[in-house]
């Protein structure tokens, strides 16, 4: 067998693995999500931060909410902004709404709809539009209009997403800058926290939390106290399904929400993916001994 | 030519480098003022962009079914996508390019854009992202085994946070240490000791390489960029 | 074939084996865990009652005051003018349901006046700096003296326009016009016919209702300018000739005011921020207000904003840069003078001639994957870099290098240097445009395109260097499925380990940035690693030397946060 055999066939078996698993990682999410387990945890205590932080302002009090993901992101994000905003409505405080992707206009809009749905059926908070909340869309300029908003929320802003002025507009009565917020989270599915700590935060000193994907997580670590620069985050369906626990709790009811209900099929593959590493390390060691009494 | 292909560029370069230097440490209103400039020269530039990269998408596409290359009938499906969004933006309800819709009726018919990004471009993109979780899977096999100290305790590190990361940990806890968080208290400890102490390692290293790299480009030293050594 | 089933079955078996376990273990700890969670639910801590709450509240004692002279307004330091910073002493004793309250004037004398004065609480925290607290001021932020509304929008005022060069002679006539044949003639007045009128235009359109103001109101320029909106609705609706220029000629007078008023709003913010203010300092609790100052008399500062040229917060950054500058320019001078300067070996830019010559024997193309990033990142600048050197290499193979961007002006920049790269390699005729292409913006619409080319084309060698983030082990995966040689580098922390588990060869963090030296072997370049290298080192002994510094202090209990401070970064 020459070389190029050898490599096509071992194309061939890895090809037939990645399969395998393929199917493995299907059924491990989908069986959990039919059978619908019960398997509320306890919160992480990064979550519990962002907690406090939003359940201690005061009703009227503005958080600015980055809604830095496009639909792909949204599995693990959209739970999350959807559960600040119900927990904001309840509240009082008046989310102010911002994107740096296009493709999250939409997204935004159908998230504070079903967000302001759920506020009415719980708690019976009846929320308008540039009243009790602004969704103030889309600019381009990334860093640039960070910066822009720090100077001039509204001049960077000029109209909302509906095209209401924002100069004289309720939502947004004190609110000149970022300066003026009492908390802002950003919802990143890439850096833009890092962008947000930079030009944001940094230089305009305010208070900032945030959510992102599991896979970014890793990297806001180096933000939080003691350094300071964020005050808590929420890593990955796991933070969105801590913060509806934690939301539940506060109103004595049973943990509900969507994070929660994808905790089990999270689970599912977690313990699967460890299952099979663990075999595949036992295999090899076994093969090690095995090769060496032969010898 | 050199004048022009090479002096020119790289004293523009040093300029703007020079000036975004000292705009981070000048906060007098006059330095917010270059920077909203500069910041407009950039959304300028980036319109033309715009149109180079359209050319050059176009271009290839059309070369493709033009030759019948492998895989021309996607870029087709390219076209195809492309002008049907173009016209129902454009269509606008009725309203034509460039207005707001009038009515609610409008509003409606300007739907098909909407239902083109709710029922085609958001799945889409979901799905390939969430192929992700399949792909990290057969990685994580294929690449977690124990071959000497170091891979073993990056492997038991990762089982530790995998589980962690979960709420099934805390009842392996339970039943394994008789409390609830210690995985999650491990997994802590993880991320925030040994994963924390790299990361600040690595991002050390690669602001500096940064740096070094800007300070490069900046003075000209270093000129690929621009198609030449 | 059959070995390669029997494996592909055992591996199912027990994968199988390992999903199944998988699934009863949830199942079983759900089970486990149902019942618990109901109570967990139900035992929350008990709402605070009002006990406390009816306590009787003890005077303001003079411990709980800070003192006197230690009550300070200053310009903020390192500012655009925009802030007035107020600081006082922690006094003796505070208790926490203590307010300090900040009050502002124009005039010393305005303090009489309640109605003149505003003020901002401050709520007893940490000090910020040991026993220092200091707070804040915006004088023209909304909370205290914001700029006044615009005048309202009638002939007088376009005329003042007028005069101000805003409008032409012809475009205040036609502005008058307008303003004159609107229902009621006079919009700076109230009139209900004009107010209905505005209704009528905007039933359609829910949103428009609320800017429709109160009857018997007068017509702010800024409700005029809403109105007016809702009226070129109006004209929409007719689809007139004269109804459509219109609505044009006053989308232009909109946009004129807007700008004309946004760019006098920022001189009139800073004329206000840097004029001179007066500051009283109370502390609050319950009904109770006692203010800080001398035998009963409020003691009351002031301070103006001012604009500065340098933020001295970021004294220590600007040092360490320029010092490092130094290092990085000394050791490019000394690679001139010393040209065989020692790198240690990068294996991901060694294998970089192996991967193109494996494509060139197999008669495969190269892909060149720049990921995300604009032309302005810097690990997008760095991977352009790379290309010049891979596409010369390529060239001189006589192998194809095909480069997929998802950013039009990388693209751009792109085509020009694998151009340049060829020309060098003397293969202009070899170059063809559109194997450097754009081919998609989208991140995810970039995957399903580069995923699908590298299935297509079966590369021999792929490189995925620049700036990445969840796209990361989509295209590295789908890149290992096809048996090309991998090499991958970017600065995304997170997207390491993914290319590190799937590419034969991973470019960690600078390593990407030294590419580019480490490949064209120039003294220059190469000094300038060695500069990054010692600056590096200094950046070590630095951080140790003052940790060691700092925990000794901490133990013998001495103060030495001023060497805290030369580290700590500050925006400001």
């Amino acid at each position: 067998m020459n070389a190029s055999q050898t490599q096509s066939k071992k194309l061939r078996q890895a090809g037939i693995v990645r399969r395998v698993i393929f199917v493995l990682v299907a059924v491990a999410v989908i069986v959990p999500y039919i059978l619908k387990p019960n398997l509320p945890g306890e919160p992480n205590h990064w979550a519990e931060e962002v907690y406090k932080r939003v359940d201690t302002l005061k009703p009227g009090s503005h958080m600015m909410l980055a809604f830095n993901f496009e639909p792909s992101s949204g599995a693990e994000l959209y739970p999350m902004v959807r559960v600040v905003l119900m927990h904001c409505f309840k509240k009082g405080v008046v989310p102010v709404l911002m994107t740096h992707y296009t493709n999250a206009l939409n997204l935004m809009k159908q998230v504070v709809a079903e967000s302001a749905t759920q506020a009415k059926k719980k708690w019976g908070k009846d929320v308008q539009p540039g009243k009790d909340y602004v969704i103030l869309g889309y600019r381009p300029g990334d860093e640039m209009l960070i910066v822009n908003m720090g100077e001039n929320l509204k001049g960077a802003f000029d109209k909302d997403l509906d095209n209401r002025l924002t100069q004289n507009m309720p939502a947004l009565k004190g609110v000149n800058s970022l300066r003026d917020l009492d908390l802002a989270m950003d919802f990143a599915s890439s850096g833009t926290t890092q962008m947000w700590i930079a030009y944001g935060s940094d230089k305009f000193g305010f208070p900032l939390v945030a959510g992102t994907t599991a896979v970014q997580a890793p990297d806001l670590y180096i933000y939080l106290p003691p350094s300071g620069q964020l005050k808590g985050f929420l890593g990955g369906l796991r933070g969105a399904a801590d913060y509806e626990t934690l939301l539940c709790r506060s109103d004595n009811v049973a943990v509900e929400g969507p994070a929660n209900k994808g905790m089990p099929s999270q689970s599912a593959v977690h313990v699967m993916l460890v299952l099979l590493i663990l075999g595949a390390n036992v295999r090899m060691i076994y093969g090690k001994f095995a090769g060496k009494r032969k010898v | 030519m050199i004048f022009k292909k090479a002096t020119i560029p790289l004293i523009i370069v040093f300029v703007m480098g020079v000036l975004g230097f000292a705009t981070q440490y000048v906060p007098h209103p006059a330095s917010a003022t270059v920077t909203e400039e500069i910041t407009s020269w950039f959304k300028v530039i980036g319109g033309f962009g715009l149109f180079i990269g359209a050319y050059s998408l176009i271009h290839m596409h059309l070369t493709r079914i033009k030759r019948r290359m492998e895989g021309w009938g996607y870029s087709m499906f390219t076209f195809i996508g492309a002008a049907f969004m173009i016209f129902v933006g454009l269509y606008n309800g009725g309203d034509g390019p460039l207005r707001e819709a009038s009515s609610q009726e409008q509003v409606t018919q300007k739907m098909m854009f909407d239902w083109g990004y709710q029922y085609v471009f958001v799945p889409c993109t979901a799905t390939i992202f969430s192929i992700l979780a399949f792909f990290m899977a057969s990685a994580a096999f294929r690449t977690f085994r124990a071959r000497n100290l170091a891979a073993g305790l990056l492997l038991v590190a990762a089982l530790i946070v995998m589980l962690g990361r979960v709420p099934v940990s805390e009842w392996f806890s339970l039943q394994v240490f008789g409390d609830k968080g210690v995985f999650d208290t491990a997994t802590d400890f993880i991320m925030e000791g040994p994963n924390l102490a790299a990361k600040r390692g690595i991002t050390l290293g690669i602001s500096l390489g940064a740096i070094s790299q800007a300070l490069r480009i900046l003075f000209g030293i270093e000129r690929s960029y621009m198609g030449g050594d | 074939m059959k070995a390669c089933n029997r494996s592909a079955v055992r591996v199912s078996a027990w994968c199988l084996g390992a999903l199944v376990a998988a699934t009863f273990a949830t199942a079983a700890m759900a089970q486990a865990e149902a019942p618990a969670t109901a109570p967990a639910a139900t035992t929350q801590p008990a709402q605070p009652t009002s006990a406390a709450a009816t306590q009787l509240s003890r005077p303001i004692s003079p411990e709980e005051l800070p003192p006197a002279d230690s009550f300070k307004a200053m310009a903020k330091t390192g500012d655009d003018g925009s802030a007035i910073v107020i600081e006082w002493a922690r006094p003796a004793k505070e208790s926490p349901d203590t307010t300090y309250v900040v009050q502002i004037a124009k005039h010393p004398e305005d303090f009489a006046n309640k109605d003149a004065f505003k003020h901002k609480d401050v709520l007893v925290l940490p000090a910020k700096l040991g026993d220092l607290y200091q707070t804040e001021i915006s004088p023209s932020s909304d909370q205290f003296f914001p700029l006044p509304e615009p005048p309202d929008l009638t002939p007088d005022r376009l005329k003042q326009l007028l005069a101000e060069k805003v409008l032409t002679a012809q475009e205040c006539d036609r502005a008058v016009k307008i303003l004159q044949a609107i229902p009621g003639g006079k919009v700076a007045k109230p009139d209900m016919a004009w107010i209905e009128k505005l209704q009528e235009c905007v039933n359609n359109r829910d949103w428009l209702k609320t800017f429709v103001p109160p009857a018997g109101d007068l017509l702010t320029q800024e409700q005029l300018t809403r109105a007016l909106a809702a009226l070129m609705s109006q004209f929409r609706e007719e689809k007139t000739d004269q109804a459509k220029s219109e609505q044009g000629w006053l989308d232009l007078l909109m946009a004129f005011l807007k700008r004309k008023d946004l760019d006098l709003d920022k001189d009139k913010k800073l004329a206000i921020n840097t004029s001179t203010w007066y500051f009283r300092l109370a502390v609050q609790k319950d009904d109770q207000k006692v203010y800080v100052g001398q035998n009963g008399q409020p003691q009351v500062v002031s301070a103006a904003g001012k604009p500065h040229w340098f933020k001295w917060g970021q004294l220590n950054n600007l040092v360490f840069a320029l010092v490092f500058c130094v290092i990085v320019g000394v050791f490019i001078q000394v690679a001139k003078r010393r040209p065989n300067l020692f790198i240690r070996k990068i294996g991901g830019l060694e294998a970089v001639d192996e991967a193109i010559g494996r494509s060139t024997e197999m008669d495969k193309p190269v892909f060149f994957v720049h990921g995300l990033g604009g032309v302005g990142g810097l690990a997008t600048m760095a991977a352009i870099n790379i290309l010049g050197r891979v596409a010369t290499r390529a060239a001189e193979h006589d192998s194809r290098v095909k480069v997929m961007n998802s950013d039009p002006i990388v693209t751009a920049v792109s085509q020009e240097v694998v151009q340049q790269s060829y020309m060098q390699a003397g293969r202009p005729d070899a170059f063809n445009a559109d194997d450097v292409s754009m081919v998609a913006s989208d991140q995810f619409s970039y995957v399903a395109a580069v995923s699908g080319r590298m299935v297509r084309e079966q590369p021999g060698a792929i490189f995925l260097l620049g700036s990445f983030a969840a796209e990361s082990l989509l295209l590295a995966e789908t890149g290992a499925s096809t048996g090309a040689i991998q090499v991958a580098g970017t600065d995304a922390y997170t997207q390491l380990p993914f290319f590190i588990t799937t590419c034969d060869y991973t470019l960690i963090g600078e390593e990407l940035y030294a590419a580019s030296a480490y490949l064209s072997r120039e003294p220059k370049l190469l000094g300038s690693l060695r500069g990054q290298d010692v600056g590096k080192a200094f950046l070590m002994i630095v951080i140790v030397v003052v940790s060691i510094l700092l925990t000794i202090a901490a133990a013998i209990g001495a103060n030495w946060d001023w060497l805290r401070k030369i580290f700590v970064a500050n925006m400001d």
